[in-house]
């Protein structure tokens, strides 16, 4: 018999396996061994883990394994998408195996078939078939396609006719050969006999094998060929269980409630092509040799290479004025405005606008701009209606958003309206964004990145899919990834383990922790420590392992956008948004950078919207003009309210790092707000480059000598502006360059690999490549290895990036100290942004001499507004108050004037009990109350009395007297948690004041820190108002008190210790003090909780 | 499993089968037991021990199929299933279906 089994315990024969990895995000795992099997054979029918909640392994474990065994060519088809083709392309080129593109596709029936491109027009087709999939589906997240459009877009395309559970293995199982044999036909006759191929598939399924005698049979009759495809949905047979929890979880269900949704067994594994060969030439299976042969066949027809034909171009402005090129009219736009700016074209302007327009048109970006330039215009028409800025003004006067990232340094984009920094007063490099390439360098334009107040990007993203449709505008895509939570979960839930177990494991899991934290978490949970070796909790870790990094769905990108000339469809995927009127693309942020798509990003910056709203609120109450662009960014105020460390609630330099930072890096000058915003960035934290750009900066302030060197004096020209510290992302790309001798696009692209989620396999080669340039440049190998070390993958900001963030920071501190009631009305009315929560904001408002009130009902608005000179907070403010609720009071109130009672209030508005009971706590009807201390309680009691449900009979302003008792009075503490709960703030008081006197004696208030020595014993008690981790090394917990905050640290191996207590809500923490270059620190030993009830207020924590 | 108080009896039970295989592990031969009922004289049939058995070893003429299943992993060593099934076509033209628990290596016979 030509079925052989060998002493393992199963029929398939299968060789050694690779030791499945924990995790298996997208990365490629290192090169195996290339099998060398006696026959040929390509895998045409492959999920990976992009078949979301189904395939259960990554791109590069199907690749790896790929070319473990000896397969020459692999096809990922997933369901419904192409989300991995880029990657999966670009991947298993690098490893030696031919990619196919294809995709399972889900028809109007719920059966599927196989496609695969042959060439550039069937990848087309694919496409387009799985964006009409998606568009006309009627439920967004089952795609479905209409056979109808097969024809139109079957040129190009190889049909399969799909698994068992397809049209054909359907008909066949029940018997109806008649309908099957018609249904090939038809398939054949769509696509043409050379392009349908009846599938066979023997995974040892019952009825694999009659099935495939069947259909081979029809194949025949029909004349159409046969092809072996093993439906593979994991690399390893080891992932099997993986499989099955994942087709759980996809039916958020239990692995017991969904037997019928599971695979059989365990055969979905990728075979061999000797094991292919074996199971399609058996007397038991059949002999079907030419159904192996024909793998080969189809494989070598596809030649369709995503990585290199070129899909996408650069979309052409097509709304020129009469006679003029692209570049004709970006240049007069810029001279227009540039006139305005300058007072002309001065030499230094036509020099750079020389300099930029000679580069758009070696990389032909004129259409590019232009289509920007439409986009701005847009915003500013947005801009207009929404009452932010008068009609009429030039576009580059307070534009209606502002760039980010490295398109900052363009004097093309300042002209324009792109950014409002002028790149020619801060020295801004273009290189990063434009980099001047050599002959057949390939070019990768970095995105553009703008930043726009909220109100105006969600009517911006809608306004350009209108303008030129989803088909040239669509957002990019995210894959949302699992993470320990969403693993524990999920996989939980899968498993079917006590819901309160795991609600309670993945409650005690932080922000930072890793899956690989997962025993030591269960083994810190006392009520978790003995299942750390039960059955299903072992699976439970195991699981967790293997799903870490796996795609869990696509998701909208927050604000990237790409732009196509040709539709987009005809090169990704287009589907809705799970927002209406959005469209996204199928492609991530990489993928879409490798196709070479131009992507702007359009974000939603809370800071600029609460910007905006103070500006306006200076020009209505003061009746002045503040032009943030035209402020002296010199102001000695300002830079000494940064370095007193005033700077809660302001953009950048708020939260305890940053503040830690600031104070130590004293700003002075725009330059210098850049450093600091840009040194709080992990990438900048390696190597401990905060600390050596402060201490090399006082230094040089202090006039002492230079204490360090350069690496090499390669090093200079990148690093000298920032003392050898490589402080912003361009500046590792400029040493490449300066070190190895690389080109800036090369640089770029080293710069980038260690990015990437695949990065280990590019880092060895440019590694290989910087060292030889060092060399030849004549740096020693010693330094050279040193120099590499400075490159990481961990995130920096651009330095254009840097100084866009610092000038926005500068402008709100501006706010701050000379409009500080504007400063907090924009702020309280942007929640959620920023660090921390309102009580926080409250207290600093308060510490600047501003009261801030609760809501009335007689005086309140939506949101906060200015009251007698003191900031009154609004409706929305009130938890369970919504928009429409606030409208409601409003219009009831601009109709008959005040309220003049509790009574009243209820007639004329209607609201709901909930709702009334939370602006009582929120304290919205302390103003019918005589008494200095309104008495809350009393009025729930009323509003007890007179409420009836809505379809009760409306409640008469009557007379609740006789049934009123007399109610013991509420105490301050109980009115506190009840305004907390409601409001998240307690306008009257803190609840660390009310607490003072019940505290340990040693605890000192945080006004007081000032005076302890360095090395002291120190103790403090808190509500905890932000926890943070900005480097593995050590944890900052802020406390705030009733006059002001303790900032603890937090050492890696004490926290450890004292994680658990570490999430209480109020806190004593005791240590020494620290006090280095004007920071006041506690170093934390021991924290203990603060026994009382949790006030609930939501920390905005590890952010 | 401990059978639950009340539980439906299962009908149709897997039985234990010797199987003689080959050196791939297919079956080549499997041995079948005849139950024999011995009745008394008023033609009633006695105690259960009571009857008697004829074991013969059938071999096997052809293998129509063979299909695994893998289930219940998540309950552990215990209730796990791995089997490995095969359809057989028998000398004497009689159709059985035996599996390999592939846990425990024991063949069993899948009732008709």
């Amino acid at each position: 018999m030509a079925v052989t089994i060998p002493q393992s315990r199963s029929i398939d024969g299968s060789p050694p396996t690779v030791r499945p990895q924990p995790g298996s995000g997208p990365r490629l795992l290192s090169k195996p061994e290339r099998g060398t099997p006696k026959h040929r054979y390509a895998e045409l029918h492959c999920h990976s883990s992009y078949s979301f909640k189904e395939g259960a392994s990554s791109i590069g474990e199907l690749i790896a394994r790929a070319y473990e065994l000896g397969i020459e060519a692999l096809a990922i088809t997933d369901h419904d998408n192409l989300c991995a083709a880029m990657q999966f392309g670009r991947m298993a080129k690098e490893m030696g195996i031919k990619p196919i593109i294809g995709a399972e596709v889900t028809l109007n029936t719920g059966r599927h078939i196989m496609l695969l491109a042959e060439n550039r027009a069937g990848y087309s087709n694919i496409s387009q078939l799985l964006s009409k999939s998606h568009l006309e589906a009627e439920e967004r997240s089952e795609p479905r396609l209409d056979p109808v459009y097969l024809k139109s877009h079957s040129e190009g395309v190889i049909c399969l006719s799909g698994c068992r559970e397809s049209e054909l293995g359907l008909l066949v199982d029940s018997d109806e050969i008649d309908e099957a044999r018609k249904l090939a036909r038809q398939y054949r006759d769509l696509f043409g006999s050379d392009n349908y191929f009846i599938e066979l598939q023997q995974n040892l399924v019952k009825g694999d094998t009659a099935r495939n005698r069947t259909l081979a049979r029809i194949a025949s009759e029909v004349g159409v060929g046969i092809v072996a495809t093993n439906n593979v949905h994991y690399h390893v047979k080891e992932r099997w269980q993986l499989n099955d929890a994942l087709v759980a979880i996809q039916h958020n269900s239990t692995l017991e409630e969904t037997e019928t949704e599971r695979r059989i067994n365990r055969q979905f594994y990728m075979k061999s092509p000797d094991q292919m060969a074996t199971l399609f030439d058996s007397p038991v299976f059949g002999s079907y040799p030419e159904a192996i042969a024909n793998t080969i066949r189809i494989a070598e027809r596809c030649d369709f290479d995503i990585t290199s034909d070129e899909i996408y171009s650069f979309p052409r402005y097509r709304d020129l004025p009469d006679g003029m090129t692209e570049a004709q009219y970006l240049r007069q736009v810029c001279e227009e405005a540039a006139g305005r700016k300058y007072g002309g074209v001065t030499n230094e302007v036509k020099d750079r606008l020389d300099q930029e327009f000679r580069l758009f048109e070696k990389h032909r970006l004129f259409g590019f701009l232009l289509y920007y330039y439409d986009i701005i215009k847009i915003a500013r028409e947005i801009q207009e209606e929404l009452g932010l800025i008068e009609p009429g003004r030039p576009l580059e006067e307070n534009p209606p958003g502002r760039g980010r990232g490295s398109s900052v340094a363009l004097l093309t984009g300042y002209l324009i309206g792109l950014s409002h920094i002028d790149p020619l007063k801060f020295g801004l490099r273009l290189q990063r964004f434009l980099p001047d390439t050599q002959d057949g360098e390939q070019f990768l334009l970095p995105d553009i990145d703008l930043d726009f107040p909220r109100a105006i990007r969600e009517l911006l993203i809608l306004r350009v899919h209108e303008r030129w449709g989803y088909e040239h505008a669509a957002l990019t895509g995210m894959i949302s990834t699992y993470r320990v939570r969403g693993a524990v979960r999920d996989l939980g839930k899968a498993l079917n383990l006590p819901s309160e177990d795991i609600d309670r494991l993945s409650k005690s899991l932080d922000g930072h922790a890793g899956i690989e934290d997962l025993p030591d978490e269960i083994l810190a949970a006392p009520e978790l420590r003995d299942r750390i070796n039960a059955p299903l909790w072992t699976d439970l870790i195991r699981l967790s392992f293997e799903l870490k990094g796996f795609p869990k769905y696509l998701a909208q990108h927050p604000g990237g956008m790409v732009l196509s000339a040709r539709p987009l469809s005809e090169t990704v995927p287009l589907q809705r948004s799970a927002i209406d009127g959005r469209f996204i693309c199928q492609w991530d942020k990489f993928s879409a950078e490798d196709a070479g798509f131009v992507k702007i990003d359009f974000l939603a910056l809370g800071a600029l919207s609460a910007m905006s709203r103070s500006v306006e609120l200076i020009r209505t109450r003061h009746e002045e003009e503040v032009d943030l662009s035209r402020i002296d960014f010199t102001d000695r105020k300002v830079y000494e309210s940064i370095h007193q460390a005033d700077t809660i609630g302001t953009f950048q330099i708020e939260s305890a790092a940053q503040i830690q930072t600031v104070v130590r890096l004293r700003p002075e000058n725009l330059e210098e707000m850049a450093w600091e915003v840009g040194a709080v960035r992990p990438g900048v934290g390696v190597n401990d480059g905060v600390t050596l750009l402060i201490q090399r900066h006082r230094e040089k302030k202090a006039g002492l000598p230079q204490s360090w060197k350069f690496d090499h004096d390669l090093e200079i020209p990148a690093l000298g502006r920032t003392y050898g510290v490589p402080l912003y992302q361009d500046q590792l790309g400029e040493l490449a360059v300066h070190v190895a001798g690389m080109t800036q696009v090369q640089g770029e692209q080293m710069r980038k690999a260690f990015t990437r989620p695949d990065a280990a396999d590019y880092i060895k080669q440019w590694k290989e490549k910087f060292l030889l340039g060092a060399l030849r440049n004549g740096v020693p190998l010693d330094a050279a290895l040193r120099i590499f070390g400075k490159f990481h993958g961990l995130y920096q900001f651009p330095e254009s990036h840097a100084y866009a963030f610092g000038i926005t920071a500068f402008q709100m501190q501006w706010l701050k100290v000379y409009y500080p009631l504007e400063y907090y009305i924009g702020l309280f009315c942007e929640q959620p942004m920023g660090f921390y929560n309102l009580e926080t904001l409250k207290e600093d408002a308060k510490r600047h001499d501003i009261e801030v009130l609760p809501p009335d009902v007689n005086r309140s608005r939506e949101l906060a507004i200015v009251d007698d000179d003191q900031l009154r907070m609004g409706f929305l403010h009130v938890s369970g108050i919504k928009k429409t609720t606030a409208e409601i009071v409003l219009e009831v109130r601009d109709k008959f004037g005040p309220f003049e009672s509790l009574a009243q209030f209820m007639e004329r508005t209607g609201l709901k009990h909930d709702q009334l009971d939370h602006l009582s706590r929120a304290g919205a009807f302390d103003c019918f109350d005589q008494n200095e201390f309104a008495d809350r309680r009393r009025q729930r009691w009323e509003i007890g009395l007179r409420y009836r449900p809505v379809n009760r009979q409306v409640a008469l302003p009557l007379s609740v007297t006789q049934d009123m008792v007399t109610l013991e009075e509420e105490n301050d503490w109980d009115r506190m948690i009840l305004q907390y709960g409601a409001l998240g703030v307690h306008p009257e008081s803190h609840i660390m004041a009310r607490l003072r006197t019940f505290l340990p004696s040693d605890v000192v208030s945080s006004d007081k820190l000032n005076q302890i020595e360095e090395g002291a014993s120190v103790a403090v008690a808190g509500l905890v108002i932000r926890r943070q981790r900005p480097n593995a090394k050590a944890t900052f917990i802020s406390l705030e008190d009733e006059f002001g905050h303790s900032p603890l640290i937090l050492w890696q191996a004490v926290y450890k210790r004292l994680r658990k207590q570490a999430q209480a809500p109020l806190l004593i923490a005791r240590g020494t003090m620290s006090r280095r270059e004007g920071t006041v620190n506690v170093v934390v030993s021991e924290l203990d909780p603060i026994p009382v009830e949790d006030p609930g207020l939501k920390t905005k924590d590890w952010g | 499993m401990a059978k639950r108080a009340g539980a439906v009896k299962p009908l149709n039970e897997p039985a234990q089968v010797s199987v003689r295989t080959d050196q791939g592990g297919l079956p080549v031969a499997v041995q079948l037991v005849t139950v024999i009922p011995t009745l008394s004289r008023r033609g009633q049939s006695r105690p259960r021990g009571a009857n008697s058995s004829q074991s013969k070893w059938l071999k096997v003429s052809q293998i129509e199929d063979i299909y695994e299943v893998d289930e219940l992993w998540w309950r552990g060593k215990e209730q796990e299933i791995q089997r490995l099934y095969f359809d057989l076509r028998l000398d004497n033209s009689r159709k059985v279906t035996v599996y390999r628990d592939l846990i425990n290596d024991i063949w069993f016979r899948q009732a008709d």
